[in-house]
């Protein structure tokens, strides 16, 4: 029964992606990796890490680290806004932040609309991306989410 | 599936297994050591087999009911003197052995492994069954009608489902005739009429009244029974009955998922920082004259109440590990021809949950060693004077923070003279009175370091004393060796408490908070920069006739370098870690308090010297110290 449930709920989170924007890009991230969305709080440093890893925040007791978006793109830092957020994501039973411009909606991107990439792209961009999505005109990278939230070292195992 | 790993039925069921298993090598090694009588052995085992037979069959578990239902077969025999044991030892030593499959079996089903297969079982069976001496079997076999009422605990619900079990589980024992309401399993008014008028049970059996009771004793939700032979109420049996079963089934314990005891803690730590905000808040911190004031005082008793509270539910008494290390004590002596007397105290002490599965190992082999190595033969022991009987102590107290644990045998001692033979020999030392006593015992910690020549079944495995070293350090501990010869050896373990909570010393480094646990902490102290004697680029301290090294937090952790800072003065810590000492250099010290600890997100990259990281009571993040890496920069 249990199991029935969890199939269900899983359906009916199926194709659906929420976009965000870096500058004018979006990127699709699929929605069964996401917790929550917050506001911008507090970040404490952690030494010894990954530029991108902007730290840890304490989400109700929870201590997760948050990691910024752009910078694990290779994009120049901006300045933190009223419309920064962090995307609270679940991969793997860890939970990681992604600190993004802003988000905007909540999609259907359907399998048969999803291109993958060139090979010729960038090598980073092979791994972060799963393919584009052209929805009413409007491209979408779709972020494949464990490899763009793992540190690399993890990644080799 | 994470959702059906977690299915409570299945947990309960591992944790009930568990304990009977306990139980069960408890009962034996009360049957070695004479506490307990072979008749009160046996009945008690056969009712421990048969519970854990009904639940495993319930379950399931298949494999595991049929052992039980062969073992039981074995205590019905004893129990009824138509068998007694020919040699108790040999029998206690087989059912240990029984008790450690079971253990084996239950470990598989809950990691969910392939269980053990059945071959090793039969064995182990066929031998108990060739250690009894059979006894005449001439009991009668006249079949007797047993009319059964049962009332189900109120509030429970599903009575049908409850009675439907109930007649699966009596099918095993005996012939069921009949039972009313008949259609417990698809009619849901059912449960309705058994909560008014009870479940009526009619089965034909060759057993005793008392036996046939017995078989109800495990369903748990049993309010009252009532076993007649006719039909006719007898109010004087049903009242008889009823208050026998209220004593069976009142418990004072229950058995709760360590993930949902954690989970408490997580919360009432985060009530005490969300009640800091509170207090904090300028409204009620600027209004000094409305009650709030004293209603925020007695809140925060309250809080530290509850978490204390919530902290001890985590804590477990240390009487199972000892019991364990009496059973591996019992059994070695019999196996080494060594009688050994155990003398334990102090098994009540209390100590975190995984702390203890921590220590468990650690204290085995300090208990193998004492008797393969320590305790000497019986005709030896006789030439040096002393008693046949070897004797063996074990004892755990409280001490502050922490408790201290010690396992003390009187046999012939760590043989100095060998460990500085093989100290020579591996060039640890240039000669015999280079080292000290007590670093003399320390090398035996070393890898590699045995002094046995000969490798017995219970040592010469290659697993040394570095190993047990080595975990007792992991959880915080330290472990201390006093050995005189002919006199015996005796081991102190001291461990703190719990690896939730430690004393802290808040200190600034750069503007950011750090946690420096105060046990490391030796004397804090300002300096003058003229002090510090600086010779290729590092920087030293001379302090009490001793030379430190500075170790510069803001330069580990930050890109500063505090020393370049035009202070008058500067502070400094020393800590220590019992072997080596240095100069923590910060900005500031803050305040000393109780702190939670918290282990950093696992996708972060390891950091030396951070063992963790806490909430503060305004919600900020600070970072543990760990001292023993910061040392060894």
């Amino acid at each position: 029964m249990v199991e029935n449930f969890s199939q269900e709920f899983e359906d009916t989170m199926k194709d659906m992606y929420l976009i965000f924007k870096i500058d004018e890009q979006n990127y699709g991230i699929e929605i069964k990796y996401v917790i929550e969305i917050i506001g911008l709080m507090p970040i404490t440093y952690v030494p010894n890490q990954e530029e991108y890893v902007k730290g840890i925040i304490n989400l109700r007791g929870k201590i997760i680290p948050v990691i910024d978006a752009r910078m694990r793109l290779l994009k120049p830092q901006k300045e933190y806004n009223e419309r920064t957020c962090v995307i609270v994501t679940s991969i793997n039973q860890f939970l990681v932040g992604i600190i993004v411009d802003h988000v905007s909606e909540v999609v259907v991107i359907e399998k048969e609309k999803i291109s993958p990439l060139p090979q010729t792209y960038e090598k980073i961009e092979e791994r972060f991306f799963k393919g584009v999505a052209n929805l009413n005109d409007k491209l979408i990278l779709l972020v494949d989410c464990e490899t763009f939230v793992m540190p690399d070292r993890l990644t080799a195992f | 599936m994470n959702e059906i790993q977690k299915d409570p039925m299945f947990e309960i069921f591992i944790s009930e297994a568990k304990e009977i298993v306990n139980s069960l090598e408890r009962t034996f090694i009360d049957l070695k050591e004479n506490n307990i009588s072979l008749d009160a052995v046996a009945s008690e085992a056969l009712r421990l087999f048969h519970t854990l037979k009904g639940s495993s069959a319930m379950m399931g578990f298949n494999d595991l009911s049929e052992v039980c239902h062969k073992a039981e077969d074995i205590f019905v025999c004893v129990r009824d003197r138509k068998m007694i044991p020919k040699d108790l030892d040999e029998f206690i030593l087989n059912m240990l052995r029984l008790v450690d499959f079971l253990n084996c079996q239950i470990g598989c089903l809950e990691g969910f492994e392939k269980s053990v297969s059945n071959d090793n079982i039969e064995d182990i069976l066929t031998e108990l069954n060739k250690s009894l001496h059979e006894f005449v079997d001439n009991v009668s076999k006249k079949e007797t009608r047993y009319y059964i009422k049962l009332f189900f605990e109120e509030g429970w619900e599903m009575e049908n489902l409850r009675a439907f079990l109930i007649v699966q589980n009596l099918k095993n024992y005996v012939k069921i005739l009949e039972y009313q309401p008949s259609d417990i399993e698809n009619n849901m008014q059912s449960a309705e009429k058994i909560k008014k008028d009870g479940f009526l049970i009619v089965i034909e059996t060759p057993m005793k009244k008392e036996d046939v009771l017995k078989l109800f004793e495990n369903f748990a939700w049993i309010k009252n029974i009532k076993l007649n032979e006719t039909l006719e109420k007898s109010v004087q049996d049903k009242e008889e009955y009823s208050n026998q079963s209220n004593i069976n089934y009142t418990n004072k314990l229950i058995n709760v998922n360590i993930e949902k005891v954690d989970k408490l803690i997580d919360l009432i730590g985060e009530m005490v920082i969300t009640f800091s905000m509170i207090v904090q808040h300028p409204e009620i911190k600027g209004d000094e004259n409305s009650g709030i004031k004293n209603l925020t005082i007695q809140m925060s008793k309250l809080i530290r109440e509850l978490q204390e509270v919530a902290m001890s539910m985590r804590m477990l008494p240390l009487s199972s590990t000892f019991q364990r290390l009496k059973r591996i004590i019992v059994e070695m002596s019999t196996k080494l021809q060594k009688p050994v007397e155990v003398h334990i105290s102090g098994e009540e002490t209390e100590l975190d949950k995984v702390l203890i599965e921590h220590i468990t190992d650690p204290l085995i082999h300090i208990v193998r060693n004492a008797i393969d190595h320590g305790i000497e033969s019986q005709s030896e022991r006789l030439q040096k004077g002393k008693s046949k009987v070897g004797n063996i102590y074990i004892n755990a107290k409280n001490s502050g923070s922490e408790v201290i644990i010690s396992i003390q045998d009187d046999g012939k001692g760590i043989d100095k003279e060998k460990i500085i033979k093989k100290a020579l020999e591996k060039e640890l030392i240039s000669s015999a009175d280079d080292i000290s006593e007590n670093d003399l015992f320390d090398l035996i910690f070393l890898p590699g370091f045995s002094t046995k020549e000969e490798t017995t079944e219970y040592s010469g495995r290659g697993v040394g004393l570095d190993v047990v070293k080595n975990s007792i350090q992991k959880i915080g501990g330290k472990i201390v060796i006093e050995s005189s010869k002919d006199v015996g050896t005796k081991f102190t373990i001291k461990i703190p408490l719990t690896l939730a909570i430690i004393d802290g010393m808040l200190i600034d480094v750069n503007g950011n908070i750090f946690v420096l646990p105060l046990n490391s902490i030796v004397e804090t102290f300002r300096f003058e920069k003229t002090q510090i004697i600086s010779e290729n680029g590092v920087p030293l301290i001379y302090r009490r006739g001793l030379c430190f090294n500075i170790v510069d937090l803001n330069r580990i952790f930050f890109t500063g370098n505090m020393l370049s800072k035009i202070k008058q003065y500067y502070l400094g810590i020393l800590v220590t870690n019992g072997e080596k000492s240095a100069v923590l250099l910060v900005d500031n010290m803050i305040s000393q308090q109780q702190i939670v600890i918290k282990t950093l997100p696992a996708i972060l990259k390891k950091i030396k010297g951070i063992s963790g990281c806490t909430l503060l009571g305004s919600g900020q993040i600070a970072f543990i110290l760990d001292v023993d890496s910061l040392l060894e920069r």
